[in-house]
C-alpha cells in the first residue's frame, strides 16, 4: 500500500473516531434521563392544547359532567349529561374524548340548547359525520358522537357561540358486573394515554404476520388529547346512584369519598362527595348483596315484535368442590414495566407478584417476563417453587424499575410460545394498566396462539384500559382481575389464586327444555362461545328466541375431567323488567360480529361491516360504523370570525410525585473529566511538539 | 504462507498507530474541549435559569395573581422562609420539571392552599432545597400563600425509599400538615434512592 494512501486512511479514520466519540458524548448527554421523569414534563406540555389559536387565552368549554346511574339487578341504565359553556369570545367547535364502561351500549342522545330539546339519530358513521359537516357549515348548532376505538367515545358540538351553553345527554346500558361475591360498578372519568408505535396499527412490529389488512377502525389514527392538571382543571363531575332490586349487604367505594342514603328495603341512594368531584381516576362502586337471598338463576325476558330478547344469569355451586386437589400449574407473570406503570402502579404490581408467588402450590412453577420497549424474562422457561428460587425471584422482582413504552405484543407472543407440559396447565398472568394502542393485534394474537393455555390479567394503576383486559382474558379463556388504589393487594391477590386454584368448568354447553322436559331450541345465544366456568364468576348470556323459555336450564361442563350437569328450574312468578335489553342483546351481537371482522378473510369484511351497521340502525346503537347526529334545525346568523375547533383536554390521572434531583451534577462532573483529559494532552503535545500530517 | 504471529501482529500495529495518531492529533483536545461544553450547555442553562428566576422572585411574587381559584400551572402560589437555613423562596403551582427547574414547587398530588389536607411542596436537593438538611426539629418555617402567612413548626424529619413516597404520603392522616420533599442523600451522584421529609406542622397558637 503506498504511503500517502496509507496516511490518508488513518487521518479519515481519526477524523472519524473524534466524531464518533463526539457524537456518542452528545447522545450520552441528551440521552441520560433525567431524575425528575421526562413524564412530568410531557404531561405538562399537554396543556397548550387548551389555548385557543393564538395561544392566548384558555377555554375549556366542558363545565360540567353529570352523572345518574339507576342500578337494578342485572343491568345499569346510565344518563352522562355533559355541559359545555362558551366563556370565550371565539365562536367553537368543542370536542371531548371519553371512555365508558367496557360493554356499554349507547342507547340514545338529546341536545339541548335553552327550551329546545333535539333528539339524535343514529346514521352510518360517513352520513353522520356529513350531516354534521353541513351543519357546521351552514352556523347551525350540532352534535355528534362517535364510537372512536374500542371504548373510547368522542362528542362534537359545533357553533357554539360566545355565551352558549348546550347540554348533550345521552344515556347507555351495560350489564351489571359481577365478580366474586359482589358486583363492581366503574364509570371511567380518564383514559389512558393509549401507548403504541407509531400512529396506526399498520406500525406495529408483526412477530406472526396477519394474512389480511387491519380491521378498518384499527386504520383510524388515534387523537390524543391535551391533559390538564389540578389547578387547570375546570371541568367536575357530579354523579349519583339509585341502587334497587338487589339484597344489599354493604356498599362501598375505593376510590371516592360518596354518601348513602337508605330509602327503604332493597333501595339506595348513592351520591359522590362534592369535594371528590375531579375527573382524574375511574369511579369504582363495589356492591355486596346478602349471598344466601341470591337466586341461582336469574332470567329477565322481553318480548318484542321480532321475538323474545333475554338475559340469563347462572350461579353453578362450584363451591362444592373447593378442597379438591387443583391442577399443578406453569404459570408465567407477564409484568408491564414501561413508564406509565412508573410510581404507585409498579408498587402495586410488585406486591401483587410477591403475593401471587407466595401462594403457589409446591407441584406448580413459574417464570417471571418484565417488558417495556422491550422484553426480558427471569428464567428460560419454568423453575420449581422452593424457598431458594423464591427467594430469587423476590430479588427479581425488587430490581423492575419503570420506563419505556408498552410494547407487549412480542413479549406476548414470547410467553404464549413457552412450552406446555401434560402435567400442568399453563397459565398467563398479565399485570398491566393497559396503556396500549393495538388492542386488536393483541387479541388476535392470543386467538391465534393461545392452544390450551389460560390468559387472566391484572389491571393496575387509577384508570386500567379495563376494555383490553377484559376482552384479552375473555379470548384467552381467564378472567380479568382488578388491583384499584387503596385496595388490600393480598385479598385480591388471594381471591385471584382461590380462582384459579378451583376447577374451572369447561366445554361448557347449555340445554333448554320446556315445563312438560321437552328440549327447547334457542334462536341466537351470545357470546357464541361459551365461557368456561370460575368460582364465583357467573354465567352471563344474552339471547333470541321466538319463544319465551318457560321450563328448565340446563348447563354441563367437565370438572377435573368429570361430567356434571347442573339444572335449574326457571322461575315463573319473578317477574323482571329490563327496558333496553333488546338493545343489550343487539349490542352482544354486534360484539360476536366485531371479533369475527378481526379474524375473518379480507373478502367476508365488507359482508361483517354491513351486518354491523345493519344492527346499529336497527337497534339505534353507536357503533364502530354508525354515529349519533343531532343538528339544530333553524338557521344562525353567521357571526364574524372563523371557527376555532377547541380538543377539551382531560385531566391528568392520579399518579406519582416528580423526583427531586436534576442531573446537572453528573454533566458537569462528566464536562470536568473531558477537561481534565483535554488539558494534560494539549501540554503534552505542546511539549513533545510532533505536528500534524507530515507525510 | 504467513504465520499466526504476523496475522496477529499486523492488527495490533495498526490499532496502536491509530492510538498513537489518535493521541497526537491537535484536533483531540479541541475535541473534547468542544464536548465539555457541549455537555455543560444544559447545567449551564439550569443554573442561569435559576439564577434569573431567583433575580425575579419579588417582582413574580408581587405580580401574583389575585383570585385563588384561578390559578395555573407555573403561578406563583407561595412563599417559603426558614431563617435558620436561609432559605426564602418562592413556590411555584404544579411540580413539573419545568417549574421545578425554577422554584419548589406545590405538588397537584396534595391539597391546595385554600383547602384542608396534606399539602406537598417539592424541590431539587442540589437547588433551593439543598438547606432542608440544615432544618432541625422545632424550629419555625413561614409560609405565606393568597390565604395569607401561616408559622409552622418543624415536626418530624425522615427518610424514605423512593418506591414508598407516594404510599407513604397517602398513609398520611395529618390533614394541617406540609411536607417538604427534596431526593436524599444531597450528595448522591445519578438517581438518589431516598426522599428527604420535613413535616411541618401549624404552630399552636399560646393560650392567652
Amino acid at each position: 500500500m503506498p504511503i500517502h494512501s496509507s496516511l490518508v486512511y488513518g487521518y479519515r479514520h481519526r477524523i472519524a473516531i473524534v466524531k464518533l466519540a463526539f457524537i456518542l458524548l452528545f447522545l450520552w448527554s441528551a440521552a441520560t434521563p433525567s431524575p425528575a421523569g421526562a413524564g412530568d414534563h410531557r404531561d405538562s406540555a399537554g396543556v397548550l392544547t387548551g389555548y385557543d389559536e393564538e395561544r392566548n387565552e384558555r377555554i375549556l368549554p366542558l363545565k360540567e359532567t353529570n352523572v345518574h346511574l339507576e342500578i337494578t339487578g342485572n343491568a345499569v341504565h346510565a344518563r352522562v349529561r355533559q355541559t359545555f359553556f362558551n366563556d370565550s369570545v371565539a365562536r367553537l367547535e368543542a370536542l371531548y374524548n371519553f371512555p365508558l364502561p367496557d360493554e356499554a351500549t349507547v342507547t340514545d342522545m338529546f341536545m339541548q340548547i335553552g327550551e329546545r330539546r333535539i333528539r339524535g339519530v343514529v346514521q352510518e358513521k360517513e352520513t353522520a359525520r356529513q350531516t354534521y359537516e353541513q351543519a357546521k357549515r351552514s352556523g347551525r348548532r350540532a352534535s355528534l358522537i362517535e364510537h372512536q376505538r374500542q371504548n373510547l367515545f368522542e362528542t362534537r358540538v359545533a357553533n357554539l357561540q360566545p355565551g352558549d351553553e348546550i347540554t348533550i345527554t345521552f344515556t347507555y346500558l351495560t350489564p351489571l358486573p359481577r365478580v366474586d361475591d359482589r358486583y363492581e360498578l366503574v364509570f371511567p372519568t380518564v383514559f389512558g394515554a393509549r401507548y403504541h408505535m407509531g400512529h396506526t396499527d399498520d406500525g406495529m412490529v408483526e412477530l406472526h404476520p396477519l394474512s389480511e389488512p387491519p380491521p378498518v377502525q384499527a386504520q383510524a389514527p388515534l387523537v390524543q388529547p391535551g391533559r390538564v392538571s389540578e389547578a387547570e382543571n375546570n371541568h367536575f363531575v357530579t354523579l349519583t346512584a339509585n341502587v334497587a332490586g338487589i339484597p344489599v349487604a354493604d356498599i362501598q367505594s375505593p376510590s371516592h369519598e360518596i354518601f348513602i342514603d337508605h330509602h327503604g328495603e332493597r333501595h339506595f341512594a348513592v351520591e359522590l362527595s362534592p369535594v371528590d368531584n375531579l375527573p382524574n381516576r375511574d369511579f369504582v362502586l363495589f356492591i355486596e348483596p346478602y349471598l344466601d337471598e341470591e337466586p341461582q338463576l336469574s332470567l329477565v325476558q322481553s318480548h318484542q315484535a321480532d321475538g323474545v330478547h333475554g338475559m340469563l344469569t347462572l350461579y353453578p355451586p362450584l363451591e362444592d368442590v373447593i378442597g379438591t386437589d387443583p391442577t399443578p400449574k406453569d404459570i408465567v407473570f407477564l409484568v408491564d414495566t414501561s413508564g406509565s406503570m412508573g410510581g404507585l402502579p409498579m408498587q402495586q404490581a410488585k406486591d401483587g407478584l410477591k403475593a401471587c408467588l407466595a401462594m403457589l402450590h409446591d407441584r406448580d412453577r413459574f417464570n417471571i417476563v418484565r417488558f417495556s420497549s422491550d422484553f426480558s424474562s427471569y428464567t428460560q422457561t419454568y423453575e420449581s417453587v422452593s424457598s431458594e428460587n423464591l427467594s430469587r425471584a423476590h430479588a427479581y422482582i425488587d430490581n423492575l424499575a419503570s420506563g419505556g413504552g408498552t410494547e407487549m405484543q412480542q413479549a406476548l407472543a414470547h410467553v404464549l410460545d413457552l412450552p406446555e407440559s401434560p402435567e400442568h396447565l399453563k397459565m398467563v398472568v398479565l399485570l398491566t394498566d393497559g396503556d396500549v394502542g393495538n388492542e386488536n393485534r393483541l387479541l388476535a394474537l392470543v386467538q391465534r396462539t393461545l392452544g390450551n393455555a389460560r390468559l387472566f390479567s391484572f389491571g393496575i394503576g387509577s384508570a386500567p384500559n379495563e376494555h383490553l383486559l377484559k376482552r384479552i382474558s375473555e379470548q384467552g379463556q381467564g378472567v380479568a382481575n382488578f388491583l384499584r388504589n387503596n385496595e388490600d393487594i393480598g385479598q385480591v391477590v388471594s381471591n385471584f389464586i382461590e380462582t384459579i386454584n378451583t376447577p374451572v368448568l369447561t366445554d361448557v354447553t347449555l340445554d333448554f327444555s320446556d315445563r312438560a322436559g321437552n328440549p327447547q331450541s334457542i334462536r341466537r345465544i351470545y357470546p357464541s362461545r361459551i365461557p368456561d366456568l370460575f368460582l364465583g364468576r357467573p354465567l352471563r348470556l344474552l339471547f333470541q328466541n321466538d319463544q319465551p323459555i318457560t321450563g328448565y336450564v340446563g348447563v354441563g361442563g367437565y370438572l377435573n375431567g368429570r361430567w356434571v350437569q347442573y339444572d335449574f328450574a326457571v322461575d315463573q312468578g319473578r317477574k323482571t323488567h329490563l327496558p333496553g335489553l333488546e338493545k343489550l342483546v343487539g349490542s352482544a351481537q354486534i360484539k360476536d360480529l366485531t371479533a369475527d371482522h378481526l379474524t375473518a378473510p379480507y373478502d367476508q369484511k365488507a359482508g361483517i361491516r354491513d351486518q354491523i351497521v345493519a344492527l346499529g340502525l336497527k337497534y339505534q346503537l353507536v357503533t364502530p360504523y354508525t354515529s349519533r347526529v343531532a343538528v339544530e334545525e333553524r338557521l344562525q346568523k353567521m357571526p364574524d370570525g372563523s371557527l376555532t375547533t377547541v380538543r377539551v383536554p382531560i385531566m391528568r390521572r392520579a399518579n406519582g410525585l416528580a423526583a427531586t434531583a436534576t442531573n446537572d451534577f453528573n454533566l458537569l462532573l462528566a464536562a470536568a473529566l473531558l477537561l481534565a483529559l483535554a488539558a494534560p494532552l494539549y501540554v503534552l503535545q505542546h511539549t513533545f511538539g510532533r505536528k500534524e500530517t507530515t507525510a | 504462507m504467513k504465520s499466526a504471529t504476523a496475522d496477529t501482529a499486523a492488527p495490533i500495529a495498526a490499532t496502536t498507530r491509530l492510538l498513537g495518531e489518535l493521541l497526537t492529533s491537535r484536533r483531540l483536545p479541541l475535541g473534547l474541549l468542544f464536548a465539555a461544553l457541549l455537555i455543560a450547555v444544559r447545567p449551564v442553562y439550569h443554573l442561569t435559569l435559576r439564577v434569573v428566576s431567583q433575580w425575579q422572585a419579588e417582582r413574580l411574587w408581587r405580580d401574583r395573581p389575585q383570585n385563588s381559584q384561578l390559578v395555573f400551572s407555573g403561578d406563583p402560589i407561595a412563599w417559603l422562609s426558614h431563617r435558620e437555613s436561609g432559605l426564602d423562596t418562592l413556590v411555584l403551582l404544579d411540580g413539573n420539571q419545568e417549574n421545578l427547574n425554577r422554584f419548589p414547587c406545590w405538588s397537584m398530588a396534595g391539597s391546595m392552599p385554600d383547602r384542608r389536607g396534606l399539602k406537598i411542596i417539592l424541590g431539587h436537593r442540589d437547588a433551593h432545597f439543598r438547606e432542608l438538611g440544615l432544618m432541625s426539629q422545632g424550629e419555625t418555617v413561614q409560609l405565606k400563600t393568597q390565604q395569607g402567612g401561616q408559622t409552622f413548626v418543624v415536626d418530624q424529619i425522615e427518610i424514605v425509599e423512593k418506591e414508598q413516597l407516594g404510599d407513604h404520603l397517602i398513609m398520611s392522616q395529618d390533614r394541617d400538615a406540609v411536607v417538604l420533599v427534596t431526593c436524599y442523600p444531597f450528595t448522591y451522584t445519578g438517581s438518589a434512592p431516598h426522599r428527604y421529609l420535613v413535616w411541618l406542622r401549624p404552630q399552636k397558637e399560646p393560650l392567652v
